[in-house]
């Protein structure tokens, strides 16, 4: 009896799940620690210490098919809220996603027009980003420069949840105007 | 003024009434634990007694074994007789019941008319005529309980049919008739030279099959017929009882029919020899066992439907049109008031507090908490304890803060940010909605004054003008507990 039972409510049970389901989860606060590389066609690397790796923050929202969220760099692979001699960079800190969507199969797509740790200039590049939530839980895609009046570049990231957006710290949303440390160098330490 | 004065002398005269000392010595009916249980009724039907043998069957003049009958019979109805809240119905009230029912007095009458008739038509040689004639005798005497009242009478109209069937040629269905005659009066007997020979080799055929085949626990027919029969007299219970011989002596089966749930309550099979206290037994286990009794008419207890109706349920509903991408629910619960005024015809109010769980797509910016007041004329119809209702009404419906938008920069870094673009907001400025609402529900009564109500639900709001295109056509049901006072 148990034995046909089970099956039974696991189907009822799963397919009362899957109709409160709407698609693949990627909302969430995700961590990746970007390869550094110091080669003129790399992306996303720290300028002034080149060796180090820099890490990436993904800070996304998921709305159905919508999503909207920020990119935000980090001094280094540690995400510590480190301070630096050098004075902040606010413009290369953080970027906003744009145009940002994530399908059925758990591919997030979303633009960037901002500028980028490892530049040597400040001025916004268009970057494209793809990503697809794997198996493992892990968001994997590149990000690479989609602008064609600029040279190419492109960086590969792997993803690894670490929180969720609603407990996060609101002030993590905060791309503009970040909170800024007693010696003025902000939170991400760039 | 003098409404004011009566209200203050009524003030007054509450705590003086609440101070008032109760009489100690008065009996109330609630200090009668019995007093509203009305007894069962219990109907012995006569004792059916298989203690003829084969060898006796043509020896009418044989001396009988002993008739164990009368002594069960009264043993029964005294037991019952005995026992409280029960009103035993001896086999002779059965008989006299079932000859005084003025319903089945015209088939008890013409059955033994077409029996004297088919006699005739059998004698006149008229056998076809004649077997037709004792069909009809036998159908009718069966209908109006003729094997309970004087079971020979139909015996007879019986074994006349076997008989004509006999002499048409048809065996197979004379033996038919002739076993059910031996079903309706198990010690029937004959003289040898009544019949002719072949009669009453089939005669012997029939007992002997009878005898061997026949279910001894049901000497009345099936549970449809015990029913019919106890609706005739009214009774809760049966009680019937079969003595039969074995190579170990007579041996009593006892059975209980209960007539409302239409089985067979409860039955017992023993030796005569150590019936008297077995029996005594089986039925004190039977009467402890019943349940209590069902409640008399009693104005403090009864459901009364003129009274005020109140419940309370738990609630959900929809927006069959809303301004987010997908529907978001609602649930909530609410409390309703209900007095049928006149026969099939009540007046009713109901509020709805409503909180909305969340769309898929989190369209919805925040919880939308609504309450609804709702009023009007109800229908009713009942049926036992199932009362059903409709009840159009008109619908008030309080909004709270209605925000809403599609785009996620508006979500996710909040309205005031500068991504969020403001035209994609939508902000139900419109804090009241009227229209109509039909409610269609149903009541069952659980006991008590207790009831447990479902009702479905939708409105229509069509006011202000105009306001009324982005949130309507709310449709719900609801599930609840009620008490009527």
């Amino acid at each position: 009896m148990i034995h046909r039972t089970w099956p039974t409510l696991t189907l009822v049970f799963g397919l009362g799940l899957a109709a409160c389901t709407t698609g693949p989860d990627v909302d969430g606060v995700w961590h990746a620690a970007a390869p550094a590389k110091g080669a003129n066609n790399s992306l996303l690397f720290s300028a002034t210490e080149p060796q180090t790796p820099l890490g990436v923050e993904l800070i996304i929202g998921a709305y159905g098919p919508d999503v909207a969220g920020l990119m935000r760099y980090y001094r280094s692979g540690q995400f510590d809220l480190a301070r630096s001699p050098l004075p902040p960079r606010k413009e290369c800190e953080c970027a906003f996603l744009h145009e940002a969507k994530v399908d059925a199969t758990g591919r997030v797509t979303f633009l960037l027009d901002a500028c980028v740790p490892g530049r040597s200039w400040d001025a916004p590049l268009e970057l494209r980003g793809e990503l697809t939530l794997m198996d493992d839980g892990r968001l994997v895609g590149t990000v690479a420069v989609d602008d064609p009046g600029q040279p190419s570049g492109t960086v590969a990231l792997s993803f690894v949840r670490v929180g969720t957006t609603a407990t996060a710290d609101p002030v993590i949303l905060d791309c503009q105007h970040p909170a800024t440390l007693a010696d003025g160098n902000t939170a991400s330490g760039l | 003024m003098k409404r004011l004065l009566a209200v203050c002398l009524l003030f007054a005269a509450l705590p003086a009434r609440a101070q008032e000392p109760t009489n100690a010595a008065a009996l109330r009916q609630g200090d009668v634990p019995d007093a509203r249980k009305s007894p069962r009724v219990v109907a012995i039907l006569p004792v059916r007694s298989h203690d003829v043998a084969v060898a006796d069957l043509f020896a009418p003049d044989a001396p009988r074994q002993s008739d164990w009958t009368p002594a069960i019979e009264a043993q029964l109805v005294a037991l019952l007789r005995d026992s409280p809240l029960v009103q035993a119905m001896s086999p002779g009230d059965v008989r006299r019941a079932l000859a005084q029912d003025l319903t089945l007095q015209p088939l008890q009458q013409l059955g033994q008319q077409r029996y004297r008739q088919g006699l005739q038509q059998y004698l006149s040689l008229a056998t076809d005529s004649a077997t037709q004639t004792l069909q009809l005798a036998v159908e009718m005497g069966r209908s109006g309980f003729q094997d309970v009242i004087d079971p020979k009478l139909l015996a007879d109209a019986q074994v006349m049919l076997g008989v004509c069937l006999l002499d048409r040629g048809e065996p197979a269905k004379a033996h038919i008739a002739l076993r059910d005659a031996f079903a309706a009066q198990p010690d029937r007997r004959f003289r040898s030279n009544f019949f002719a020979p072949a009669v009453n080799v089939e005669l012997a055929k029939a007992f002997v099959d009878w005898q061997e085949t026949s279910d001894l626990t049901r000497p009345y027919g099936d549970h449809r017929r015990l029913h019919a029969l106890a609706e005739r007299l009214g009774a809760d219970g049966l009680v019937y009882a079969t003595v039969r011989s074995t190579p170990e002596g007579p041996e009593l089966w006892l059975a209980i029919f209960d007539a409302r749930r239409r089985v067979v309550d409860s039955e017992l099979r023993v030796p005569m020899r150590e019936s008297a206290a077995k029996v005594d037994a089986f039925v004190s286990r039977w009467l402890a066992c019943l349940p209590v009794a069902e409640t008399a008419a009693d104005p403090t207890t009864i459901r009364r439907d003129d009274g005020v109706r109140l419940d309370m349920s738990g609630g959900y509903a929809l927006y069959l049109k809303q301004p987010t991408r997908q529907n978001f629910q609602s649930v909530g619960f609410s409390i309703g008031i209900a007095h049928e005024f006149r026969t099939g015809i009540e007046w009713f109010g109901r509020v709805n507090m409503y909180t909305s769980l969340s769309d898929p797509y989190q369209d919805l910016l925040h919880s939308f908490n609504s309450v609804r007041a709702i009023g009007g004329l109800g229908f009713t119809f009942r049926k036992g304890p199932l009362r059903l209702y409709a009840r159009p009404g008109l619908d008030a419906h309080f909004l709270g803060d209605f925000v809403a938008t599609t785009d996620p920069d508006c979500k996710f870094f909040g309205t005031d940010h500068p991504l969020c673009d403001k035209a994609s907001v939508v902000d139900l400025q419109q804090r009241l909605l009227f229209g109509l609402n039909l409610a269609i529900g149903a009541s069952v009564h659980i006991g008590r004054n207790f009831f447990v109500q479902v009702q479905g639900s939708s409105s229509l709001y069509f006011l202000p003008f105009g306001s009324t295109d982005k949130l309507n056509y709310p449709t719900g049901g609801d599930v609840g507990l009620g008490y009527a006072f």
